[in-house]
């Protein structure tokens, strides 16, 4: 089976205390080892929020989910935010079956933290 | 390279010496037959013919004795008279460009009673025919490409050419202190066997010519006297009056030495020793020439069987890591080496206590057969030493430049074993062990035989290398064999051998990993189980999915299933399990969310008219029922439903969302509980998803659970090429129709 080896592109931007990570292409095993690189990058500036938009993903499974939940787990530890972008797709979906969407600060596609 | 020739002219030193010796000694007469190229003698100052030669008489014509020659030959007066009157002697040019030379005898000036005339020979011949010689030596020796040859014409042609009765003509090897005969021409019988090999030592004629690098020259017995007394009985014992010892040298280079012997004794002159010296510089050129060749030879030679061995090496990798099992391996690899470095190969691998031989080869299959037989016939001794099994256990190599008969002989058993050993003709073998981690696996038989060739501690290395090879190979093959044990035994710990059977209910589980060449290896983190609780009269199922892979995600699966077992016995109810289950993850990591699981589990009770399955699904996949006759309600006739059951996945917050929701199947109803590797199944056209599990599922109806459940994967499998991008389980519960 051909297939192209998947690509995860991970833009970022910070402002006023809050670093956005802005994940597209394909979050899987393959890719979970970028997408923790640019998180721990993230983490180590120690933002008062750290936002991770998974919507515009074009496919994710359970790595894109662990990567959140290792995410959040920092940010409680260290008394910090993060919140996540979760579209209203594929992403959105997954975080609803595993039950777990209402224990995210779920944020909106233009939605700022508050 | 050129070598020129200067020849001066002057006395034929060699004749005055016998004249000297022969105007004491020997009367006239004698004379004519003593020495060569003699015509005549005469007396007085007319020159009376006082004897004539043969040649005398083919020379100067029939003349009578005591005829005065200067009125028989009146062109030889004035060289007669001047001979006669100064003492001194005087030559005379005679027919065909003969020059005849007349030596006066007698007691010295004034004193003079007669004339020697004898023909000389022309100096410009000689030259001439020494040139000619030189030219030919120089051609010949340009042919002669080893030191043997060179030797050869060393001790012929140049020898002839210089008038040597016997020559030896020795090589000194770099570095060596021991001359070594290469070719000896003259010496009677065995003679020559005393100076095969010389060691160098002061005082002796050549080794002061070899150490001085200069020419040592014994004109006659009495100089080997005087200057070897020790040598001298053994330089002239063959009757040997004059030697000349010449050094052969190039530049600072000591290639050698040549040895030329006379019975007669010869005064080495200037132009003499000139002569002898070219031709020593010719053959030491020569010998520097085939050392030079030898030596880029060699170098070229040693060039194109590193790179034939490297190759070699190269293709032996590649057969090791080819798809093939260990023996399959190991014969191509006996096949590969008969094919280019060995007449005969064999490979015994250390299995336990016992070495195994596993292959041998030869080019030609009877060989092989005829190997077997004797095998057969005559068991090798497992305690021979230096045999393969002998290496196999200690792991140190063993080189036979040469397999002696007096082996053979050995280890026969009876003469018919020892006929059939020798039938073999071993001419040499190397043996090396097949050492990884310092641990010998067992051992690699290389043997020449009908090739002649031979095996040296130099091919230790490369015969080692291949075995190295060899021994990684199989010492992977080991490993791998080992995992495959390891996952055998987790995978059973993970899921069940075969589901119980739940009257009233069929059950059909499926686990697929996502390659299935790695069934066998692939410990994954899916589960599904079935078990009873007796004492409540239930049954518990199971489905869960472990994020990720490997050993961390295996002993997480293996907590899940063990855990809801225990608790399940315990008497807790499916939504307590599962917290319970949640609980014990949390603990086992420690508070790191490194880990997650999402699980589905029910308890079923079966009553006789149908199945209750109180589910709780832990953020899992929803589960879907399939009717067997379509509620009446539903106009649409879809018969399936999806269980839209929420709840939170395990293993990540202390106080999880979970809820029991109870399930009915009426008989030939069948719930299907699966992992994600089902519906994020990705293949040339998009996921699998829930829509097309939904369909096909449909398409099962009334069908068994094992029919639903192969139906499941084989389009999952098939969607995906056969190659999965996840593990998958399926569990597949149906109410006896």
């Amino acid at each position: 089976m051909s297939e192209d080896a998947a690509v995860l592109r991970v833009a970022r931007t910070s402002q006023d205390g809050r670093v956005e990570l802005a994940l597209s292409g394909e979050l899987d095993n393959d890719t979970l080892p970028t997408a923790q690189d640019e998180v721990s990058a993230a983490e180590a500036e120690a933002p008062a929020v750290l936002v991770l938009d998974l919507a515009a993903l074009e496919y994710v499974d359970s790595c894109g989910v662990r990567l959140v939940l290792l995410a959040q787990g920092v940010a409680d530890d260290e008394n910090r935010r993060l919140a996540v972008r979760l579209g209203h797709g594929q992403t959105r979906r997954m975080f609803d079956m595993l039950g777990i969407t209402d224990r995210l600060e779920v944020l909106d596609r233009e939605e700022s933290p508050s | 390279m050129t070598i020129t020739l200067r020849h001066r002219s002057g006395p034929c030193a060699p004749v005055i010496v016998r004249y000297r010796v022969l105007r004491v000694n020997i009367g006239a007469d004698e004379l004519l037959h003593v020495v060569p190229g003699v015509l005549a003698v005469t007396s007085g100052d007319d020159h009376a013919l006082g004897a004539l030669s043969p040649l005398g008489r083919e020379v100067l014509g029939s003349i009578r004795l005591d005829t005065p020659l200067r009125e028989a030959l009146p062109g030889f007066v004035d060289a007669l008279d001047t001979a006669y009157l100064s003492g001194e002697a005087s030559r005379v040019s005679h027919e065909e460009g003969r020059v005849i030379r007349c030596t006066p005898l007698g007691g010295g000036p004034g004193r003079i009673s007669g004339l020697l005339l004898r023909v000389v020979p022309d100096d410009d011949d000689r030259s001439r025919a020494r040139t000619a010689g030189f030219q030919q030596l120089t051609e010949q020796l340009s042919r002669a490409a080893t030191p043997a040859e060179i030797g050869r014409l060393t001790t012929t042609t140049a020898a002839a050419l210089i008038g040597a009765d016997s020559c030896i003509a020795y090589r000194r090897p770099e570095g060596s202190d021991v001359m070594e005969a290469l070719h000896h021409h003259g010496w009677p019988g065995d003679t020559h066997l005393l100076f095969a090999r010389v060691p160098l030592q002061r005082g002796r004629p050549m080794s002061d010519a070899v150490l001085g690098r200069t020419p040592v020259w014994l004109e006659d017995a009495g100089q080997w006297r005087a200057r070897y007394p020790e040598m001298a009985s053994l330089g002239v014992s063959e009757g040997h009056q004059a030697t000349a010892c010449l050094p052969l040298l190039v530049e600072d280079r000591d290639l050698g030495a040549v040895v030329f012997s006379f019975y007669q004794p010869r005064a080495f002159d200037p132009s003499e020793r000139e002569f002898l010296m070219a031709a020593a510089a010719l053959c030491a050129q020569a010998l520097d020439r085939a050392r030079l060749y030898t030596a880029e030879h060699d170098a070229r030679a040693a060039a194109e069987r590193e790179r034939d061995r490297m190759a070699f090496l190269a293709q032996a990798s590649r057969l090791m890591e080819a798809p093939l099992s260990v023996e399959e391996r190991l014969r191509q690899l006996g096949d590969l080496v008969v094919k280019g470095v060995a007449d005969w190969s064999a490979v015994h691998l250390v299995r336990g206590s016992r070495v195994d031989r596993v292959t041998v080869a030869h080019l030609d299959p009877a060989k092989i057969a005829f190997i077997e037989e004797l095998e057969r016939r005559y068991p090798p001794d497992p305690d021979a030493p230096g045999g393969a099994i002998d290496v196999a256990r200690s792991g140190v190599p063993v080189v036979m430049e040469d397999v002696p008969d007096e082996l053979l002989v050995a280890s026969a058993r009876d003469e018919t074993h020892l006929e059939l050993l020798r039938a073999i003709g071993l001419r040499s073998a190397i043996v090396v062990p097949l050492l990884v981690r310092g641990r010998s696996l067992g051992a690699l038989t290389l043997v020449h035989a009908e090739s002649g060739e031979r095996f040296t501690e130099a091919d230790l290395t490369f015969v080692g290398q291949l075995a190295a090879t060899a021994a990684i190979a199989l010492d992977n093959a080991a490993l791998y064999e080992q995992q495959r044990m390891v996952a055998r035994t987790l995978q059973t710990a993970l899921l069940p051998s075969e589901l119980p059977h739940v009257p009233g209910v069929e059950c059909a589980g499926r686990y697929r990993p996502p390659d299935p060449e790695l069934t066998d290896v692939y410990v994954g983190g899916d589960l599904y189980d079935v078990h009873e609780d007796p004492e409540r009269g239930r049954w518990a199922l199971t489905v869960a999915d472990v994020c990720g892979k490997g050993p961390q995600a295996a002993a997480l699966t293996s907590l899940i299933r063990h855990t809801v077992q225990a608790e399940v016995r315990h008497g807790f109810g499916p939504a307590d399990v599962v917290r319970r289950v949640n609980a014990a993850m949390l603990r086992h990591q420690g508070g790191s969310r490194a880990r997650f699981a999402t699980m589905v589990h029910g308890a079923l009770t079966v009553d006789p008219d149908g199945v209750t399955i109180t589910l709780v699904n832990g953020g899992h996949p929803p589960g879907m029922v399939l009717r067997h006759a379509p509620p009446e309600s539903d106009g649409s006739g879809d018969d399936v439903e999806w269980l839209d059951v929420p709840g939170t996945l395990v293993g990540v917050y202390p106080d999880p969302e979970l809820v029991e929701a109870d399930v009915r199947l009426a008989p030939g109803d069948a719930l299907l509980l699966y992992t994600d590797g089902v519906t994020e199944a990705r293949g040339p056209d998009g996921f699998f998803g829930p829509e097309r599990l939904g369909s096909l599922v449909a398409s099962f109806a009334g069908t068994s659970a094992d029919t639903v459940a192969d139906g499941v994967l084989d389009a999952v499998s098939g969607f995906q090429d056969g190659r999965l991008r996840d593990d998958v389980a399926l569990l597949v519960i149906r109410a006896a129709p």
